[in-house]
């Protein structure tokens, strides 16, 4: 699982808000779907990408499923932006001393 | 870029600058491969190896306004993001200074990857 498809995973809205509704603890497919127009059978395959993108893990007990947001899929989401966030300050430090060296 | 691309927060990074060197400067030190080379060392994603660094291809040109580039990591041929820099002037004889960074969902346009030193925009 790449960090592309950690941002294709969130790309569509309607899996966003799910994964969003995780982020407050750990939810069972009806807890889900609540309020949002959507199949059993859709949330289903959202939740399939999700778990694909190692956003999601699920925990079966017996005939009870719960998912929760896998805490190592978030923090590769935020390798990215975190990676550029810490880099273009450096490089427009470096841009700044350049600007000097060139002269008027 | 669709619509749908701009509106991206989850996977932009802006960061905007007051830089004391006027535009015309500023756009030689974003656009000249010479220059360049001497404050954007590009990183690898996982071994930082100068040898296979990120490339840039160049998507768009408006002089002494805007160069956006592509920006292919080396190590992962599914990391493509643009890198937009837009500059203007100032109130103070000096540029504003614009990088917008945004990770993309899907491959670089095949018309882009020009070689950088191609750069047919420099003014």
């Amino acid at each position: 699982m790449s960090e592309t498809d950690i941002f294709k995973a969130l790309a569509d809205p309607t899996r966003r808000a799910i994964f969003e509704r995780l982020a407050d603890g750990g939810r069972n497919a009806t807890e889900l779907r609540a309020g949002i127009a959507i199949s059993q059978p859709a949330v289903s395959q959202h939740l399939g990408v999700l778990r694909s993108a190692g956003l999601v893990v699920e925990r079966r007990e017996g005939r009870f499923v719960t998912y929760s947001v896998d805490p190592a899929g978030v923090a590769r989401l935020h390798d990215w932006l975190g990676r550029y966030r810490a880099f273009w300050p450096e490089r427009v430090a470096a841009l700044k001393t350049l600007l000097e060296d060139m002269g008027p | 870029m669709t619509a749908a691309d701009d509106e991206a927060p989850s996977r932009t990074v802006r960061f905007r600058y007051e830089l004391e060197a006027p535009p015309a400067k500023v756009w030689r030190a974003l656009t000249e491969p010479a220059l360049l080379a001497r404050w954007l060392t590009l990183p690898d994603r996982v071994t930082g190896d100068p040898a296979s660094p990120t490339r840039l291809s160049v998507l768009d040109c408006v002089p002494e306004r805007l160069i956006r580039y592509g920006w292919q990591e080396a190590s992962d041929a599914e990391a493509t993001s643009v890198v937009s820099f837009r500059i203007a002037p100032n109130a103070a004889g000096g540029t504003r200074f614009e990088i917008v960074h945004q990770r993309l969902l899907r491959p670089l346009p095949k018309a882009a990857n020009s070689n950088l030193r191609a750069l047919s925009c420099a003014a």
